[in-house]
């Protein structure tokens, strides 16, 4: 009951925040940090002996039929549940929406703040629900503000951008619901009962009776939504236009909230029936893994615009969690889970990466209106604090150890090795090809001679450095304390893995 | 003869006197908006109080009948106070031929006889060619005169139609259509009522007529030809299929995947180019009733999940979904056309909208959510009704007609979202029309899309009672 009520407070200040106007962005972060530790106390005495299960299930019949024969049952479900993962995927969300309004600008008014709350409570709402059409209604109902904030404080070329990326997610998201549909309709053939809950619907006892036509069918658009929200290889289009055109508030809650839904997706929904994919499929799916990392890799290379680069860096690091879910379904054992929980700690750790390096970005921006590689040379003479912290945020980028994105790479690279034994090269490759681009970008803009055009500059402000320092640091404990997280998340993934 | 049945029927008829009287003595639009709303009002509960089984010769008058006969009356309810706005002139004349209109329609609703729903259906066709000219100006007369010809064309077609059912079948009754006599008779029948129908529902190659009239006719007026009018035909073509066919006739299922899809695409891309708000609404509305034609696919539908679900419950299912939509869609489409009233034009471009949100937000929002609800976003009718809709295709098995309608789905999101941008990012010097009269119908139609979004137990209410 307690999760229920934190999702109604909450509600009530996202509607709130809408209405405040100037004071918004103070309100907003009130209301998120009191929510997060709310939150955090309330997940530290939940999860203290956690055993891998869902736990504070919360089950309300919101509406149901039966026929006078009882041959059709129709039910409609609204379940909350929490799981190791989804537990911090929802401290993620809390935090990744502090960021976003944190480095947002005060004089943006109640809308922006507003509709940075709404989509941080889509996040949070999308993680809890147990039930398919609430799933698919949060799932979709993050979209709108998203596209909100891009078409009003976006830049170039706003209103197309906006749509395309709104159009490129819908038609994932449409595609998943046919397969929540077709599903429940075999749920229906067989157990005369239409229902939507994850927990009946994505059962391998039950996905394997159905017939493989239908079956595929629901792969199908399962992995397709995940996949473009991640993204993926062939699907990535609509991702730089959006990284570069959105507000900077927008690409941090993009790149840190809205990939986590499609590793949440792969690693939290599909898992269980994974088992029933053929062979093909899953090699499919490494492959396509393998290529976004190197692909991204080579395209980041070759930005100009240190956005855009880090937006594909950012979409490198998430085909760890592509590779992770392709390979641990072929290994067994210890490596699965190791595999299984690197995957979801990538997810999770990602949202400290991006939004260190996109908050980063966004003070340098401020004070240079560039993000041209080329427009920038020499900035740390000028601003030391700036340019150490979009170091930090590099290193971080390329899994530098004692960072947020060590652990779950290394943790993935290491066991992927088990099955894909020699081909982990080109995971190897990829890494350095990111670590290499990075740390040449780096030296091009931040060391060298000044750059005279950019005039003269102001170092941070005594706020901007706090925040940026806050985000540092907690990217530094994440990296530094991963246990705190990796355990819940191992002894999740040794649930699903079958261990447990 | 048990007459409480038809206290509903009555009320309208004598209130349309009334109005007229009321006019000899003054013109005043805001008493005369009032009185019809308080009937049609009363109106409304007494169809609620009056749902039993009760049948009386071809008339039903059960949860299924009732629930139409609602929604027409809240049809015609969502135009009274907008038309204030837009129509000039006689208006106790208009008030009344919108109370004999909804007489009409409730008859339709609750008769199964085939010449009753026709002549129920033109009494409709005819008050509205009245309406739609009401202003007399040029444009007005155009689409008048447009709508007129194309709509008596579809009614002769419908008498060829229902004059071959009865040949083919040997009554005129629905509900007692048994032994078949002449089969190419049916199949003749099912051709001309798809076409004189098809007219009146602006399906695919019939569908010119409805661009122009609803471009040329008042905004509300043009709401309610393409809401109630329009559910109107839909729900006659429902019984008819339904329950005139039931002889596993495939060409139903053939007829109208093809014309579905044909409708929906058609409607989505050519709204894409289009810059003329009301037109892209009207293109709008043709893809909409290119959405909820699949239903008739579904029904006329009978292969592959014979053996696994039985067809009575998908049936079930699309029926159920087909009222919803019809609910739903009176609401997010008169939404959109009621917003028009905004504009202070005759020719209402796209570029109208700019700036919208900056002299009043709360019109600009819901305009929004009638946008969304089309496109159908959640936490709006429209994503529970689409979506319900697909849901039942699949149930029936025909999971290729969702994909279509899903892709077709996705072209909407160009041109709808467009209107939203407009709305809101552009900035421009725009006066709006921001009267009372004009602003509170399209935020109660806004809260009532809302609501139907939210208010899941409705869906789970009318599989309940979909069955005729």
């Amino acid at each position: 009951m307690l999760l229920l009520f934190f999702f109604i407070m909450f509600l009530i200040a996202v509607i709130v925040s809408f209405f405040m106007g100037k004071n918004s962005k103070r309100f907003s972060l009130i209301a998120l940090g009191l929510l997060t530790v709310f939150f955090v106390a309330y997940s530290f005495v939940k999860f203290y002996n956690y055993n891998g299960q869902i736990i504070s299930k919360y089950n309300f019949l919101l509406a149901s039929f039966t026929s006078s024969n009882k041959s059709i049952t129709v039910n409609i479900n609204f379940s909350l549940g929490l799981t190791g993962f989804t537990d911090l995927l929802i401290i993620t969300a809390l935090i990744v929406s502090i960021f976003s309004i944190v480095i947002g600008d005060r004089e943006k008014g109640g809308i922006f703040f507003g509709l940075l709350m709404f989509t941080g409570y889509g996040l949070a709402g999308l993680f809890a629900m147990r039930n398919f059409l609430f799933f698919f209604i949060f799932w979709e109902i993050v979209l709108v503000p998203i596209f909100f904030l891009i078409s009003r404080y976006g830049s170039v070329d706003k209103e197309k951008i906006s749509i395309k990326f709104f159009i490129y997610t819908h038609i994932g998201s449409l595609f998943l619901l046919l397969s929540i549909f077709t599903l429940s309709t075999y749920y229906f053939i067989k157990y005369s009962i239409f229902t939507f809950q994850i927990a009946d619907l994505m059962s391998l006892s039950f996905q394997s009776a159905i017939p493989l036509f239908a079956l595929y069918f629901s792969f199908f658009g399962f992995l397709l939504a995940f996949f473009i929200k991640l993204p993926s290889f062939p699907l990535h289009s609509w991702l730089a236009d959006t990284y570069t055109s959105s507000p900077f508030s927008g690409t941090v809650m993009l790149s840190g909230g809205l990939v986590t839904m499609a590793g949440y997706g792969l690693l939290g929904i599909m898992y269980p029936v994974t088992g029933l994919f053929p062979r093909v499929l899953i090699y499919f799916i490494i492959i396509l893994g393998l290529i976004s990392l190197v692909y991204f890799g080579l395209v980041g290379m070759f930005q100009t615009n240190l956005k855009r680069m880090i937006a594909y860096t950012s979409a490198s690091e998430m085909s760890f969690v592509t590779i992770a879910f392709g390979t641990s379904v072929l290994s067994t054992g210890y490596v699965r889970v190791f595999d299984l929980s690197g995957g979801m700690f990538q997810t999770f750790a990602h949202v400290f990466v991006a939004s260190l390096a996109f908050s980063a970005l966004y003070f340098i921006y401020k004070r240079t209106n560039t993000m041209e590689i080329y427009g920038l040379r020499g900035l740390y003479h000028k601003m030391p604090r700036a340019s150490t912290f979009f170091l930090a945020s590099i290193l971080a980028s390329l899994g530098m150890p004692t960072l947020a994105g060590f652990i779950g790479e290394f943790s993935i690279t290491v066991s992927s090795f088990q099955t894909i034994g020699l081909f982990t090269i080109i995971i190897v490759f990829g890494l350095i090809l990111i670590a290499a681009y990075l740390i040449w970008a780096a030296q091009r803009s931040l060391f060298g001679f000044y750059n005279e055009k950019l005039g003269p500059l102001k170092d941070l402000n005594r706020s901007e450095f706090t925040i940026l320092f806050f985000i540092l640091i907690s990217s530094i404990f994440v990296g530094v304390y991963p246990t705190l997280f990796f355990k819940l998340l191992s002894i999740y993934a040794a649930h699903l893995g079958g261990l447990i | 003869m048990n007459y409480e049945y038809f206290y509903s029927i009555i009320v309208l008829g004598i209130s349309g006197f009334i109005s007229l009287a009321i006019g000899i003595k003054n013109n005043n639009k805001k008493i005369l908006a009032g009185f019809t709303s308080l009937a049609l009002i009363v109106s409304f509960l007494l169809v609620l109080a009056g749902t039993k089984n009760y049948n009386i010769l071809t008339m039903s008058f059960n949860s299924f009948d009732s629930y139409w006969a609602l929604i027409f009356i809240a049809s015609t309810l969502l135009i009274i106070v907008p038309a204030m706005n837009d129509i000039k002139g006689r208006y106790d004349v208009f008030y009344a031929l919108t109370l004999f209109m909804t007489l009409s329609m409730l008859i339709a609703a609750f008769t199964y006889n085939l010449i009753v729903l026709f002549v129920s259906f033109e009494g409709v066709s005819v008050i509205t060619y009245v309406l739609v000219a009401f202003n007399r100006t040029r444009r007005n007369l155009e689409g008048s005169l447009k709508y007129f010809i194309i709509s008596t064309l579809g009614t002769s077609f419908n008498i060829l139609g229902i004059s071959f059912f009865y040949l083919a079948t040997k009554t005129f009754d629905l509900f007692s259509v048994g032994k078949i006599f002449y089969s190419e008779g049916l199949l003749l029948a099912l051709v001309f009522i798809i076409i004189g129908f098809g007219f009146k529902l602006a399906i695919f190659p019939m569908q010119q007529w409805a661009i122009d009239t609803y471009d040329g006719a008042p905004n509300s007026i043009s709401a309610f030809l393409s809401t109630g009018g329009k559910i109107l035909a839909y729900m006659i073509l429902l019984k008819i299929l339904y329950l005139g066919f039931v002889h596993d006739y495939n060409y139903v299922f053939y007829f109208f995947s093809i014309l579905g899809i044909l409708t929906m695409t058609y409607g989505n891309l050519s709204a894409l180019s289009q810059n003329n708000l009301k037109r892209i609404f009207a293109y709008s509305s043709v893809a909409q009733a290119g959405y909820m034609v699949l239903v008739f696919a579904l029904i006329g539908f009978s292969y592959f999940p014979a053996n696994v679900i039985p067809k009575s419950t998908f049936i079930r299912f699309g029926i159920a979904s087909a009222m919803f939509y019809a609910v739903v869609y009176i609401f997010m489409q008169g939404g959109a056309y009621i917003a028009m009233n905004l504009i202070k034009k005759d020719k209402i471009m796209i570029e109208d909208l700019d700036g919208l949100s900056k002299k009043s937000r709360l019109s600009a929002f819901s305009l929004w959510i009638f946008m969304l609800s089309l496109t159908g976003i959640p936490l709006t009718g429209g994503f529970l009704a689409k979506y319900f809709l697909f849901f039942s295709l699949i149930v029936g098995g025909l999971w290729w007609l969702a994909v279509i309608a899903i892709l077709n789905s996705v072209i909407s999101v160009f041109y709808y979202f467009r209107i939203i941008l407009n709305s809101y990012v552009s900035e421009s010097d725009n006066e709006f029309n921001l009267a009372p009269s004009v602003k509170y119908p399209l935020f109660a139609t806004a809260a009532i899309t809302i609501a139907l979004g939210v208010l899941f137990f409705i869906y789970t209410y009318l599989i309940g009672i979909a069955a005729i």
